[in-house]
């Protein structure tokens, strides 16, 4: 049973990094096809255990290796493609909810949310396959397409599209790390295999309480921690996740100060365009630290 | 040769199985098993982990490739490096096995507790 014990080792060897497992997964096989006693099938405990364990101090390795440039630009982009596979959990969970309920919801504004599901998976694939202005078109269509399904266009985009409204957060904080994507432009690695993250998303990360309210925020806690302690094997992670909690940190800071202001004094925009005009700032001023400072070492 | 920290068991093991001349990756697990009477038993992932730890260093090296029934091989031998720093190895537990061999047959002191 050759076949099956080859093919469960593979399946084990993808704990080591891409471009490893490219470069030394075949020699490896051999080793393992090599040792394995005849009629074997399944791989021996010592051998997983040995596996595993040599992939998380390869990791390790390539981890100390990694230039800063190159951590800061694969978490963001894992940053997107957690944002945008909760908006679009988000968007497939309103739109399933709609669903069971059609004889309280307008089937247009059902269909605006199965569209929004669409619409935010494409954003995911596109960001995924390295194509970042599609995303953020994509992302912008997505958060239309929920406007329209929350609140049809009875009133102003002021009010529909706005920081309180619980969609707003991971398709704002998607489109902007999408932006700053289509100009660090990382390389990219699986495409459309992101978008099996939606389903999971959809309970792990923070949305949609009423659906998932038991097991969710115990979920997001875990997934956090994980995130945190990814940093030894994976550094790129721990920023990603970084990124996804200022999503959910300026959502809550958005409440705070308009519970200290109240939105007629600060309104809501006002807090949204003051916090996108600091991280746009920032980005001038970064370079300009950074050329000032390859001037100096001259 | 500068000082170097002592190597670890699977490593010296590795090191010493290439003694006699280029391995593949099984041939090592196995020389070590018979190297060590059956103590030291490598697992694939320990193996691959010392063998990338010990080309990071310059002990060994890849000398050859090639492909045996559709199946990837590769031979490692060891370097300049690694033969003299198994050698240091081996005279470093050698002295430090002898510190107590030695005194074996030695008067021993007792030292009473206060």
């Amino acid at each position: 049973m050759t076949g099956s014990l080859e093919r469960r080792y593979r399946r084990l060897l993808s704990a080591y990094p891409g471009s490893y497992r490219r470069q030394r997964g075949d020699e490896i096989l051999t080793t393992l096809l090599d040792m394995s006693a005849p009629g074997r099938d399944w791989p021996a405990p010592r051998e997983v255990a040995g596996l595993l364990v040599g992939a998380a101090r390869t990791r390790m390795r390539i981890n100390l290796s990694r230039p800063a440039r190159e951590v800061w630009a694969g978490g963001l982009r894992l940053a997107a493609l957690i944002l945008l596979a909760e908006a679009c959990s988000q968007a497939a969970t309103q739109a399933g909810l709609d669903l069971t309920n059609l004889s309280t919801t307008l089937p247009a504004e059902t269909a605006a949310f199965i569209v929004a599901t669409v619409l935010s998976a494409g954003a995911l694939a596109s960001v995924a396959s390295g194509r970042y202005w599609l995303g953020c078109a994509a992302v912008v269509g997505a958060g239309a397409a929920e406007m329209v399904g929350s609140h049809g266009f009875r009133t102003g985009p002021a009010t529909l599209f706005g920081p309180a409204q619980e969609y707003f957060w991971p398709l704002a904080s998607g489109l902007a790390v999408c932006a700053a994507l289509a100009w660090v432009r990382p390389p990219t690695g699986r495409g459309l295999w992101w978008l099996l993250a939606v389903p999971p998303a959809a309970v792990i990360l923070p949305n949609q309480y009423d659906a998932t309210v038991h097991i969710q925020p115990y979920a997001a806690f875990a997934f956090l921690a994980v995130c945190l302690l990814s940093t030894v094997v994976d550094a790129r992670v721990p920023v990603a996740g970084a990124a996804v909690c200022l999503s959910y940190a300026a959502y809550l800071l958005y409440f705070l100060q308009a519970g200290w202001f109240g939105p007629e004094v600060w309104p809501a925009f006002d807090f949204v365009t003051g916090l996108a005009g600091l991280l746009l700032a920032s980005i001038p001023l970064g370079r300009l630290v950074l050329r000032s400072r390859s001037t100096n070492a001259r | 040769m500068s000082m170097r920290t002592p190597l670890r068991e699977p490593s010296y093991f590795v090191l010493a199985a290439l003694l006699d001349g280029p391995l593949h990756g099984y041939a090592v697990i196995k020389r070590v098993d018979e190297l060590s009477a059956g103590r030291v038993r490598l697992a694939a992932g320990t193996l691959y982990a010392a063998l990338d730890r010990l080309a990071a260093e310059e002990l060994l090296t890849v000398v050859s490739e090639e492909v045996v029934n559709g199946r990837a091989r590769r031979y490692y031998g060891l370097t300049e490096n690694g033969s003299v720093a198994v050698r240091a190895e081996a005279e470093r537990m050698a002295a430090a096995a002898a510190l107590v061999i030695k005194r074996k047959h030695a008067a021993r002191t007792v030292v009473k507790p206060a």
